[in-house]
């Protein structure tokens, strides 16, 4: 029993790995560092600022490591926790670190300029946070304003034209823009992992998945194996439903009526399938630390099993009108391509790194899950153009459905909740990072808890790096062609403007 | 004069049933594509729907400048020398396809006038940008018409039919018929007559004007689209001519829905061309290359018959 509930999530080889590059890290960095630590899926190295450009230079520059992507930056002042967090990646060793200067508020609002100075010498990536209001407002030929672009109402778009052609973009997000960790303040947790979900309404049910799962294994907690399954089936389930929206959008924007009305269609049959199981559509509050809120009886599944054929045949029919479009693919072929290089050091992650040719999913090389036990492929595309990103996304929803058929299948018995006292829960003090593959790309958490307190919460969503890699690509396209690359790289509003 | 009178009601009550007709299937295909209902389904099929929407639109706010006015006087001055049968014709003329296509040009430059009342200067250069692609669209439209104005030997649209009574001149050009379709279903496309119109109000104000200005710009592109398909029935499908024991003039309301049902399909199932390098590579690589060949073929096979006596 004990063995049972004390087990450790990560396959000790995953550790082992970890570990090994630690102390790889240690030995070559030295005295330049406080100390390092493995926290869930990441490295924590804690430095001073005056050693961050060194610490970067031999990150990137040492054969050995290789750290040549840039994921995210995020500040955390709340009063009594001020740092800053760094978090790159190496995506030749399959490993992240997250670089942590600890100071005072004062300092962060006096050195963050410094920082970034540094940084944008390793990191092309980091000139987006720049403080660039002035370049923008004196220079661009045109503004289009965020009521202009359907579904992305978080940003201005200046624009820099030569003739027909975009010359320059900026994006300017510092229009509705909340602050993070403000989110979570006072709140009780299980109002938390109601309220996360609003991070990234689109994905649904994953934000929820990912605290409790950073939760979980911050008490080492084992869940039963039907709360896995139920999990995995409502993660696959939102994955259909966000691509399906995705489709639609990109449909919307291309004016193919017949294409955008079915796939609403489709959407509609996923969200029932949802609704049936949660009892709500968008953001469903499903999930409990130790499990999930409810139960599936039989006749949910008879119903998803009957779902399932028609669900598979309509979706390919939709991909065969849009495929047959000689329109659809003269506009999308060859517009708003996002090179190999260039995805992975922007840091882009999910269905826009695979249709780069990238095959990188998490669902492959995490094992929270039982995905190792069922069989699916990841699609990856070849050019890394608009089509590629929406074909890659066809394909993810077919995978989907043969996962969801095997998991109806291996469906196993016993509880769908382990039950524990979450108002009495003790966390040791210690930090974590969690993450999780949404629709869009990698969703991550950063948390630091005390006793029964959450210290700090950071969220970093995929969409960030997306939209920061937008400005790269829309030069050189036409100005018509920006709701699709926009629409094709499927950001999502509630991350960008709470991230 | 009371014949003038007389026909000048005929044509008309003739185009107010037809506008009446083609915007309740417009509206009916449509939304039956959209998966919708279209139309209140309430008593009989929401058939006073137009009407209803007609009144509507009347009774907004007036938007309405000088080129409206034209934009009204031309769309209906095209039927004067349009034959819609072989008697409903008011000038008759040896040179009617000339006026015609005239006419035609002369509304689309309207409509590009029209546009100016915006005050979206992005909306203006768009839409103008649009027009003069459509009016690129009438170049392999021309050289279509050119074949067909060799094989007739006349430029009168009345003989163009009567010299149809054998074959259908869709089956001497294939080539020409082909090319003429595809750029009237761009510039149908173009005109946008789905609601949706980009052509005068630019892609991204589509609801811009309500009230009379609307209701006439939008009468104006149903004229436009109308004497698209009677000049293709004309040319190409034989126009009134009767086929047995059928009237030509049923024959003619026959063809002229089946075509206005093909195209609003066409139109449906693509989606929205906002590429214009697209436009123009479909009409320079395409259109005017295969009107091109078709022109080239029948001249070449005229002279080589009427010359030199060769055929």
């Amino acid at each position: 029993m004990a063995d049972n509930i004390y087990n450790k999530i990560y396959s000790s080889s995953r550790t082992l790995f970890l570990q090994e590059i630690g102390e790889k890290l240690k030995s070559i960095l030295k005295d330049k560092i406080k100390y390092i630590r493995k926290i869930g899926l990441d490295l924590l190295i804690v430095v001073s600022k005056n050693n961050l450009y060194q610490i970067i230079k031999e990150l990137k520059d040492n054969p050995d490591l290789k750290v040549n992507s840039f994921q995210s930056i995020a500040a955390l002042t709340n009063g009594k926790k001020n740092f800053l967090i760094i978090n790159l990646k190496s995506f030749d060793n399959d490993f992240s670190v997250l670089l942590k200067i600890e100071m005072s508020q004062r300092e962060i609002e006096e050195d963050y300029r410094e920082i970034i100075e540094i940084l944008v010498k390793f990191y092309r990536a980091v000139k987006f946070y720049k403080h660039r209001g002035k370049i923008i407002s004196d220079s661009c030929d045109i503004r289009i304003l965020p009521r202009s672009i359907e579904g992305l109402d978080c940003f201005d778009l200046d624009i820099l034209m030569d003739d027909d052609l975009i010359r320059k973009a900026y994006i300017n997000t510092e229009i509705a823009r909340i602050i993070g960790c403000d989110y979570y303040k006072d709140m009780r947790l299980y109002d938390l992992i109601a309220y996360i979900s609003r991070f990234d309404w689109k994905a649904g049910i994953f934000p929820e998945v990912c605290l409790c799962e950073a939760f979980e294994e911050l008490l080492q907690l084992k869940v039963t194996e039907r709360a896995q399954y139920i999990r995995m089936l409502l993660c696959e389930l939102y994955r259909i439903s966000n691509h399906i929206y995705f489709i639609s959008n990109i449909c919307n924007v291309l004016q193919h009526d017949i294409a955008y009305n079915l796939s609403l269609l489709e959407r509609e049959r996923v969200l029932r399938i949802i609704e049936s199981i949660t009892g709500s559509r968008i953001i469903p509050n499903f999930i409990r630390i130790g499990g999930v809120k409810k139960d599936i009886n039989e006749d949910i599944m008879v119903n998803i099993r009957k779902s399932l054929p028609v669900l598979f045949k309509n979706i390919r029919r939709i991909e065969r009108i849009m495929i047959n479009d000689f329109l659809f693919i003269e506009r999308s072929r060859d517009t708003g391509t996002i090179g190999k290089e260039i995805a992975l050091e922007y840091g882009v992650s999910g269905p826009n790194l695979r249709a780069s040719g990238i095959r990188h999913d998490l669902r492959k090389v995490k094992d929270s899950f039982f995905y190792k036990e069922l069989s699916f492929t990841i699609p990856v595309g070849k050019s890394g153009d608009c089509l590629d990103r929406i074909s890659v996304r066809f394909s993810e929803i077919l995978q989907s459905l043969r996962i969801i058929n095997q998991i109806i299948n291996k469906f196993p018995e016993g509880d769908f909740i382990k039950k524990i006292n979450v108002s009495h829960l003790e966390f040791q003090s210690s930090e974590i990072s969690y993450g999780i593959e949404c629709p869009h790309g990698l969703f991550k958490i950063y948390l630091e808890v005390d006793k029964n307190n959450i210290n700090s919460l950071l969220v970093k969503g995929p969409s960030f790096n997306s939209l920061i890699l937008s400005e790269e690509i829309l030069a050189g396209n036409k100005i018509e062609d920006i709701d699709l690359i926009l629409a094709s790289l499927d950001i999502s509003p509630g991350e960008i403007i709470s991230s | 004069m009371l014949i003038i009178v007389k026909k000048v009601f005929y044509i008309l009550a003739l185009l107010l049933v037809n506008l009446y007709i083609c915007e309740y299937i417009n509206n009916k295909l449509t939304a039956r594509m959209d998966l919708r209902r279209g139309y209140k389904i309430s008593g009989t099929k929401g058939i006073g729907f137009p009407l209803v929407r007609f009144f509507k639109y009347m009774s907004r706010s007036e938007k309405t400048n000088i080129w409206t006015f034209f934009i009204f006087l031309f769309s209906l001055l095209i039927w004067s020398v349009v034959p819609i049968t072989a008697n409903l014709i008011l000038i008759e003329m040896d040179y009617s396809l000339l006026a015609a296509l005239t006419f035609y040009i002369i509304l689309i430059i309207l409509l590009f006038f029209n546009s100016s009342r915006t005050s979206y200067s992005d909306a203006y250069s768009e839409s103008g940008k649009k027009i003069l692609i459509l009016l690129s669209f009438l170049i392999p439209a021309l050289f279509s018409i050119a074949s067909i104005v060799l094989i007739n030997k006349t430029l009168s649209l009345k003989e163009i039919v009567n010299s149809q009574h054998q074959y259908w001149n869709i089956i001497l050009q294939p080539l020409g018929f082909v090319s003429f379709f595809i750029s009237i279903f761009l510039q149908f496309k173009l005109l946008g007559i789905r609601g949706k119109s980009y052509l005068s109000t630019g892609a991204n104000i589509g609801k811009e004007g309500t009230g009379l200005g609307k209701i006439i710009e939008k009468f104006s592109i149903y004229m436009i689209v109308f004497f698209l398909i009677i000049i293709l029935n004309i040319l190409y499908l034989g126009g009134w001519q009767g086929i047995y024991i059928i009237r030509g003039e049923i024959i003619l309301a026959i063809k002229f829905y089946i075509i206005f049902v093909i195209l609003l399909l066409m139109d449906k199932a693509l989606g929205r061309i906002d590429s214009y390098s697209l436009l123009v590579r479909i009409n320079w690589k395409f259109l005017i290359p295969i009107s091109l060949v078709n022109f080239i073929v029948t001249f070449g096979f005229f002279i080589a018959r009427d010359v030199y006596n060769l055929i």
